[in-house]
C-alpha cells in the first residue's frame, strides 16, 4: 500500500499545481470557457481519483507490498541508456549525426551491453555508416553534419 | 455496385508501382515488428511518422495501414513456435498453436492461421467498404455538442476496456488532455504550461510523445531480456489437411463476423476480439476438453478474428473521425500531417485515398498470405538477435524519428522525458494508450466543448437535449457507472479466466 500512497500523493500535487495554475490563466464563463477552463477540469478530475486511491490506500490496512519492481536492479542500464540519449541530443548539432551515432552505439554495446570494443566498434561503425547512407542520403532527412561538414 | 467499382478503382490505386512498393514494405515491417517481442505496430508507426514529411500521401498511407496488419501475421508465428506472444492480440494463440507445435503440427497450425488471417481480413476490408461510407453519411448530422459526445464515448470505452483499474485509466486520458493543452490557446492565443520553453509553444507534439512511450520505454523496461528460446521442429505441410478445413471453416466463419463487429464498435480493440472468438468456439464445441491441447479451432478462430478487427477498427477513424486506440491515434495525426482531416467528409472529400487504402489492403493481405508462409525461417532467425544488438538500434530510430519530424533537438528531449515516463507508467501499471488517445483528440475535444458552451450560452444540458449526443453520453455514463453497480466489467471476466487458463 505504501507504494500507493507515494503513487496517489504524486498525481495529487500534481493536479493542485495544475488547478493552481489554469485558475491563473483564466477560468472565464462557462459560457466562454477561457484558456485555463479545460485544463481545470482535466486536472480536477485527476487530482479526484488521486485522493480517492490516496484515501483508500490508508483506509486499507493492508501489509506493505514488498513487490519489487526491478527498478532498483536496472536502475543503472536505465539511466546509462537516457544519458546515452541526452548526450546525443545536445551534441548532435555539433558533432554531427554521423560521429554522434557512432559514439551512442558504442557506447551502448561497450558498456550497457557490456560486448568487448572489438564487436563494439565495427558494428557501430556499420550501424552510423548505414544509417547515414539511409537517412541522410537516400531519404535526405536533413541530418546535421557538425564537425564533419568539410566532407559535404 | 458503387462500392464495388470504387473499391475495384482503389485496388487498382493500389496496385501502381510506388503504391505497391510502399505497401510492400510496410506489411514486411509489420511481421517484422509483429515477430519481434518489445515493438509493436505503434512503435514502429511512430518511428514512421517523420517520414510523412517526404513521401507521397497514398503511398506512405498505404505502408502505415500494411505495418497495424502484418503485425497480426507476425504475433501468430511467435506465439506458435516459439510461445511468445509478438503482439498482445496473438497471446490466446499461443495456448493452441503452440501446443500443436509441440505435437509436430505447426505447419498448419501457422498454415491455418495464415489462411484464416487472409480471409477474416479481407472480408472484413469488404464490410468497412460498405459499412463507412454509410456511417460517414450519418455523421454529416454531427455539430460540436454530438462530436464532443462521441469523443467522450471512444475514451470511455477506451478507458472501460483497459487491462487495470479503472480510475487509472481515467486518470492517464485526463494526463494526455492536460498535455494536449501546452502550448497556444486555440481561441485565445494565450500560451498555456510552456514555462518559456519555445520548444513547447506549439505544443507537445505527438511524435515525439509517441516514440518515447512506445518506442525509448520499451527498449529500457526489455534491457534486461535475452532472445527467446526456440523450440526445435520441423516445420512440414503448411497447407492444412482436409479435416484440418472441415474443423476450422466454422470458426473462421464466426471469428470473421465476431472479429467484425468488435473491431468496429469504438473503444472495442483487437484483443478483446481474439479472446471472444476462443471463448465462443470452446463454448460451441463438442469437445471443449480439447481446447489449450492443440485444437486448430483455438488457433483459426483468433487469427481470423484478430485480422478482422483490426481493419474494421478503421471504420470509426475514417468514418467519423474518432481514433480509438494508440495505433488508430497515430494514423490520425499522420492524416492530419498531410493535411487530411479524417471525419465524415474525409470520404468525400479524399476518395481516391480511402480508397487506395482498402484497396491495399485486399492486395496487402494476399501479398502476406503468400509472403509469409515462406518466410517463417527467417522470421524465426530474427528472433534469435541477441537483444543488445537491436536496442540501439531502435533507440537510434527513435531520435531520427523526433528529431527529423522538426528538425529540432527538444523534440529528441521531449522524447527522452516521455520515454522515462513511460518506463514508470508500465512499471507502475499505467496504460498509456489512454494517454496517447486524451493527447490526440484533447484539442479536438475542447474545441467541440468550448464551441458547444457558446451555442449553449453556458448551459451543459446541451449534452443530454439532443438526441445523438445524449445516446452517446447516455452510453459513456452506463460505462462509467455500471462498475459501482455491478463491481465488475462486462467481459472481463472471460478474459481474465482465460488469462488464467
Amino acid at each position: 500500500m505504501k507504494r500507493e500512497i507515494i503513487v496517489s500523493s504524486f498525481w495529487l500535487i500534481f493536479s493542485f499545481y495544475v488547478s493552481f495554475e489554469s485558475y491563473r490563466l483564466g477560468l472565464s464563463t462557462a459560457n466562454r470557457p477561457g484558456p485555463g477552463f479545460f485544463p481545470f477540469i482535466a486536472a480536477v478530475g485527476i487530482g479526484l481519483i488521486a485522493a480517492s486511491r490516496l484515501i483508500n490506500g490508508l483506509r486499507v490496512s493492508a501489509p506493505d507490498d514488498n513487490s519489487t519492481l526491478g527498478i532498483a536492479g536496472e536502475a543503472g542500464l536505465v539511466l546509462g541508456v537516457i544519458a546515452g540519449m541526452t548526450a546525443y541530443a545536445f551534441l548532435l548539432d555539433f558533432l554531427g549525426f554521423l560521429l554522434c551515432t557512432f559514439l551512442l552505439v558504442a557506447f551502448y554495446l561497450r558498456l550497457i551491453a557490456a560486448r568487448r570494443w572489438t564487436a563494439a566498434l565495427p558494428f557501430a561503425a556499420a550501424v552510423a555508416l548505414m544509417s547515414h547512407l539511409f537517412f541522410d542520403v537516400l531519404l535526405k532527412a536533413e541530418l546535421p553534419r557538425g564537425l564533419l561538414d568539410w566532407l559535404s | 455496385m458503387d462500392t464495388l467499382y470504387s473499391l475495384t478503382h482503389g485496388i487498382l490505386t493500389a496496385a501502381a508501382p510506388l503504391n505497391l512498393l510502399y505497401g510492400f514494405a510496410g506489411v514486411l515491417l509489420g511481421t517484422l515488428v509483429g515477430v519481434l517481442p518489445g515493438l509493436g505496430p505503434a512503435g514502429a508507426i511512430a518511428l514512421l511518422l517523420p517520414l510523412a514529411l517526404h513521401a507521397p500521401p497514398l503511398a506512405y498511407l498505404i505502408m502505415l495501414f500494411g505495418i497495424t496488419y502484418g503485425a497480426q501475421y507476425g504475433g501468430s508465428t511467435t506465439s506458435i513456435l516459439v510461445n511468445i506472444p509478438g503482439e498482445a492480440s496473438s497471446v490466446i494463440t499461443c495456448l493452441d498453436g503452440y501446443a500443436m507445435a509441440r505435437q509436430g503440427r505447426a505447419g498448419p497450425a501457422l498454415g491455418i492461421a495464415a489462411f484464416g488471417s487472409f480471409i477474416g481480413g479481407t472480408l472484413s476490408i469488404l464490410g468497412v467498404a460498405y459499412l463507412a461510407p454509410v456511417l460517414a453519411e450519418f455523421g454529416l448530422r454531427f455539430g460540436p455538442p454530438e462530436y464532443a459526445a462521441l469523443m467522450l464515448f471512444g475514451l470511455t470505452a477506451l478507458v472501460y476496456l483497459a487491462h487495470g483499474p479503472m480510475d487509472k485509466a481515467i486518470l492517464m486520458a485526463l494526463f494526455g488532455m492536460l498535455l494536449a493543452s501546452v502550448g497556444l490557446d486555440p481561441v485565445t492565443g494565450q500560451p498555456r504550461f510552456t514555462f518559456n520553453f519555445l520548444v513547447l509553444r506549439d505544443g507537445v507534439g505527438l511524435t515525439p510523445v509517441v516514440i518515447g512511450l512506445f518506442g525509448v520505454a520499451e527498449v529500457l523496461i526489455n534491457l534486461r531480456s535475452e532472445a527467446g528460446e526456440i523450440f526445435q521442429t520441423k516445420i512440414k505441410g503448411l497447407l492444412p489437411t482436409r479435416q484440418d478445413w472441415k474443423d476450422s471453416s466454422m470458426p473462421i466463419a464466426r471469428g470473421t463476423l465476431l472479429g467484425f463487429f468488435v473491431g468496429a464498435i469504438p473503444g472495442l480493440n483487437v484483443v478483446i476480439a481474439t479472446f471472444a472468438a476462443y471463448a465462443l468456439e470452446k463454448k460451441l464445441s463438442k469437445h471443449p476438453e480439447k481446447f489449450g491441447r492443440g485444437a486448430i479451432e483455438g488457433v483459426a478462430a483468433p487469427e481470423t478474428a484478430n485480422n478482422a478487427a483490426s481493419c474494421s477498427g478503421w471504420i470509426p477513424l475514417l468514418s467519423l473521425g474518432l481514433p480509438t486506440g494508440s495505433v488508430t491515434s497515430l494514423i490520425f495525426g499522420a492524416l492530419l500531417i498531410h493535411g487530411l482531416v479524417p471525419g465524415p467528409l474525409f470520404i468525400k472529400n479524399s476518395p481516391e485515398i480511402f480508397w487506395g487504402v482498402l484497396g491495399s489492403m485486399i492486395i496487402g493481405n494476399a501479398i502476406l498470405l503468400i509472403l509469409n508462409l515462406p518466410l517463417i525461417g527467417l522470421w524465426i532467425k530474427v528472433l534469435q538477435v541477441p537483444y543488445y544488438f537491436l536496442f540501439p538500434l531502435i533507440i537510434l530510430f527513435g531520435i531520427i524519428g523526433a528529431y527529423t519530424a522538426t528538425g529540432n533537438t527538444g523534440d529528441v528531449l521531449i522524447m527522452i522525458v516521455f520515454g522515462a515516463i513511460g518506463y514508470f507508467m508500465r512499471k507502475f501499471a499505467f496504460e498509456p494508450a489512454p494517454m496517447v488517445l486524451g493527447l490526440v483528440i484533447g484539442p479536438l475535444l475542447e474545441t467541440a466543448i468550448r464551441r458547444s458552451m457558446i451555442m449553449s450560452k453556458g448551459d451543459f444540458g446541451i449534452f443530454f437535449q439532443r438526441p445523438i449526443a445524449a445516446f452517446f453520453m447516455g452510453a459513456a455514463l452506463l460505462m462509467l457507472l455500471s462498475p459501482l453497480l455491478t463491481r465488475r466489467r462486462l467481459g472481463h471476466e472471460i478474459i481474465e479466466k482465460l488469462e488464467e487458463q
